[in-house]
């Protein structure tokens, strides 16, 4: 069901101001997200001035710069830096993003920096995945075959089998897309883009022999059919892939199914 | 709630298609209904109910009731399941919704027959 605000506990407060040092001249203000589940107080927008010169390319950076020189208690996950682990997606400057592939040039002006949207929130840019891996593990994201391969040996697939995976193994389970997607905010049932688009990723497998089980499992309103084709998926997705197309053709495969 | 776990209610892909199928009806048949009110406007009340009363046309505006209801009521099920809060009073809208559907439809189908059978006011 549509939920238009956030409920009154939830809303953020103006924080504090952390200044840069006098006589910085290359100063980028970004506006954090915090919050602390043991103060009991609600969410606050605290503002960082970050010396440019001081500080990477990167927004991820950036928060780096605020946590080792500013305040050591900024709570946020990374890992890789270099977009491939996907543990750094957070909501900068009103989009769901990689904290370390967005550049701050990209940024106009002073740089809100939110928790992926809709996600119950751990400690400030922290948010609680488990909705989002529960539903990754509900899509059996493993190979299904009973039979063997003749030769007893691997299971071979050829170059145009392997090509129909594209743009669907690339996703690094971030949770840009489902975060982004209304549909999902509102219908807790809803699989969402990024479990929907793993799913596919399993029903386009070649060597995959369960597809009318994974089929079959997904054939429901609210788990596949509650996406709407808003496409904030594929607008934000910082791999590039399309769920939303993904999703279609799945929409496509349940009706062309025998 | 597990997330791992979501049962699957095997259905969603019927009213899918119907969806589609009504929508792609309602395309010739809206512009056929728009072309024919257009060239007939102004017209007095005993030529509008001759043009009911032709077989052809009175097929046609039955398929464009049916098609219509039914297509309005797929999409008005969607937008209550998604406004109005999961519970009673969401079903009772829905129920009230189709009741209401199918009584304006079955109401239009029935006037449709009854000029092509019996002619205009009896």
């Amino acid at each position: 069901m549509a939920h238009l605000r956030l409920p009154e506990s939830s809303r953020p407060v103006a924080g504090e101001v952390h200044r840069a040092p006098q006589g910085t001249w290359r100063i980028k203000r970004f506006r954090v997200y915090r919050f602390d589940p043991d103060q009991g107080t609600p969410p606050r927008l605290d503002t960082f001035e970050v010396d440019l010169e001081q500080c990477g390319p990167m927004v991820l950076d950036a928060l780096f710069y605020i946590k080792n020189n500013v305040d050591p208690t900024l709570s946020f996950r990374r890992s890789c830096r270099e977009g491939v682990c996907g543990s750094c997606a957070m909501n900068i400057d009103g989009r769901n993003t990689l904290a370390c592939t967005k550049p701050i040039a990209e940024c106009q002006g002073e740089v809100p920096i939110y928790p992926l949207p809709n996600l119950p929130v751990i400690k400030d840019l922290v948010g609680d995945l488990s909705r989002f891996y529960g539903e990754y593990a509900s899509v059996e994201p493993w190979l299904q075959a009973e039979t063997l391969p003749e030769s007893g040996r691997e299971r071979l697939q050829s170059k145009e089998d392997r090509a129909r995976l594209d743009g669907l193994y690339e996703c690094i389970l971030c949770a840009c897309c489902s975060t982004g997607c209304p549909s999902y905010w509102w219908n807790e049932s809803y699989l969402g883009p990024a479990a929907l688009l793993q799913a596919y990723r399993w029903i386009s497998d070649s060597r995959d022999e369960a597809i009318d089980h994974r089929l079959d499992e997904l054939h429901d309103p609210y788990k596949l059919y509650r996406c709407r084709t808003i496409l904030n998926c594929a607008e934000v997705c910082p791999k590039g892939l399309n769920p939303g197309k993904a999703i279609a053709a799945i929409k496509a495969l349940m009706v062309t199914r025998r | 709630m597990d997330y791992t776990k979501i049962a699957s209610r095997r259905r969603g892909a019927g009213d899918f298609m119907l969806q589609r199928t009504t929508a792609l009806a309602l395309v010739p048949l809206t512009l056929w209904f728009i072309v024919a009110m257009l060239n007939r406007a102004g017209s007095p009340y005993g030529e509008m109910v001759g043009f009911v009363a032709t077989p052809w046309h009175a097929t046609l505006l039955a398929l464009l009731v049916v098609a219509g209801f039914y297509h309005a009521v797929l999409g008005l099920e969607t937008v209550l399941e998604d406004y109005v809060p999961e519970g009673w009073r969401r079903r009772l809208a829905v129920w009230l919704m189709k009741a209401g559907a199918v009584l304006l439809g079955v109401l239009a189908l029935a006037s449709i027959i009854k000029i092509l059978f019996w002619g205009a006011l009896a």
